[in-house]
């Protein structure tokens, strides 16, 4: 009886280790990334496209953000220091919603904070108001600009999820807010070890 | 021995909520927890602050919150709606009687506004919750980069 258990169990667990579950969306079907140029924290021209070869964490969102943004992106450093802490094929891209105040120079002081423990593997870019709105309608990012009462002044609403792309510059997986940076590294690292998964 | 039975539980609440090292305010039954601070990526903007309050009484309201680290803290909330995140300051938190509240990424939080001086990882900060009839309740917060 007791070995049947052990039996039963062992099966069990050789079919959780083959398949995978999925807390990211992928898109249907699985298609190029939409590319965008805008400028990097150095006041570079930066097209998204540059990052083609790595697999790319894209999230959108602003500095001002004491709440929702810097969880965001400590999560994508947490699933960079998991899978790829000392590589290149992990990179993170953070554009701005808010270009009025987040200036390139604003955007090389808040990435370079979660980059501290690698070498340039975060990107933040901002731009023009019509480009960072090119740049947001491309993944269906809404945003808007709330007036506050708050002493911090105006706060932006937005779409808090996390785009991923793989090294074809192919969109493969959309992450709602609230996933947590393991199921994040777990997915990432399943589609790097089985790139031909749909 | 039901007596006995009751005493010891309630004599096992006690070790347990002491090494969680919470803070009670005075005859109230607040209990608060697990309090800590995001430190800004960019030292002069704000920082935020989470807890969680759990309410053995009557029905209580988080009403505001001073440190000697920040000139302003203001109680905001962080909502989801449609699939749209937005954040706006709020005038209370309530406490449920015989409930909790909790401050958490995404959900209620105090927004820490003209940081006293720069926080870094593993620092300890101290706050007073102002509650409306427990009154202030100081906690100990650390400073992690979550």
């Amino acid at each position: 009886m007791k070995q049947r258990w052990i039996a039963l169990m062992l099966i069990g667990l050789l079919l959780a280790a083959c398949s995978h579950t999925f807390a990211g969306v992928a898109p249907n079907p699985i298609g190029p990334a939409p590319d965008f140029a805008l400028t990097d924290e150095t006041g570079q021209p930066f097209k998204l496209s540059e990052l083609r070869g790595k697999w790319v964490l894209l999230a959108y969102g602003y500095t001002h953000c004491p709440d929702v943004c810097p969880l965001t992106l400590s999560h994508l450093r947490d699933v960079k220091k998991a899978i790829d802490p000392n590589g290149d094929q992990v990179q993170v891209a953070f554009v701005t919603i808010d270009p009025e105040r987040d200036t390139a120079d604003i955007m090389r002081q808040y990435v370079g904070h979660f980059d501290q423990q690698f070498t340039q593997k975060f990107k933040g870019l901002t731009g023009t108001p019509p480009e960072i709105a090119q740049a947001a309608q491309a993944y269906n990012v809404k945003y808007e600009k709330k007036e506050s009462t708050s002493a911090a002044g105006y706060s932006m609403g937005h779409t808090a999820e996390v785009y991923l792309i793989d090294p074809q510059f192919n969109w493969r997986m959309t992450f709602p807010f609230g996933v947590k940076a393991e199921e994040i590294a777990a997915d990432l690292q399943y589609l790097m070890q089985h790139p031909e998964t749909k | 021995m039901k007596r006995l039975t009751i005493i010891g539980v309630v004599l096992m609440l006690a070790v347990v909520m002491a090494a969680c090292g919470g803070s009670s305010g005075g005859g109230s039954g607040l209990t608060v927890s697990d309090a800590w601070v995001r430190a800004p990526a960019i030292a002069d903007q704000p920082g935020a602050a989470y807890l969680v309050i759990q309410n053995n009484g009557a029905a209580d309201k988080l009403l505001s919150v001073t440190s000697d680290v920040a000139q302003t803290i203001e109680l905001h909330e962080s909502m989801m709606s449609g699939n749209m995140m937005s954040m706006s300051p709020v005038p209370n938190i309530e406490v449920p009687a015989n409930g909790k509240a909790e401050l958490k990424p995404g959900g209620f939080h105090m927004m820490l506004m003209g940081l006293t001086r720069p926080l870094k990882v593993g620092d300890k900060v101290q706050l007073t919750l102002n509650f409306e009839k427990a009154g202030k309740i100081p906690v100990t917060a650390d400073v992690r980069d979550q």
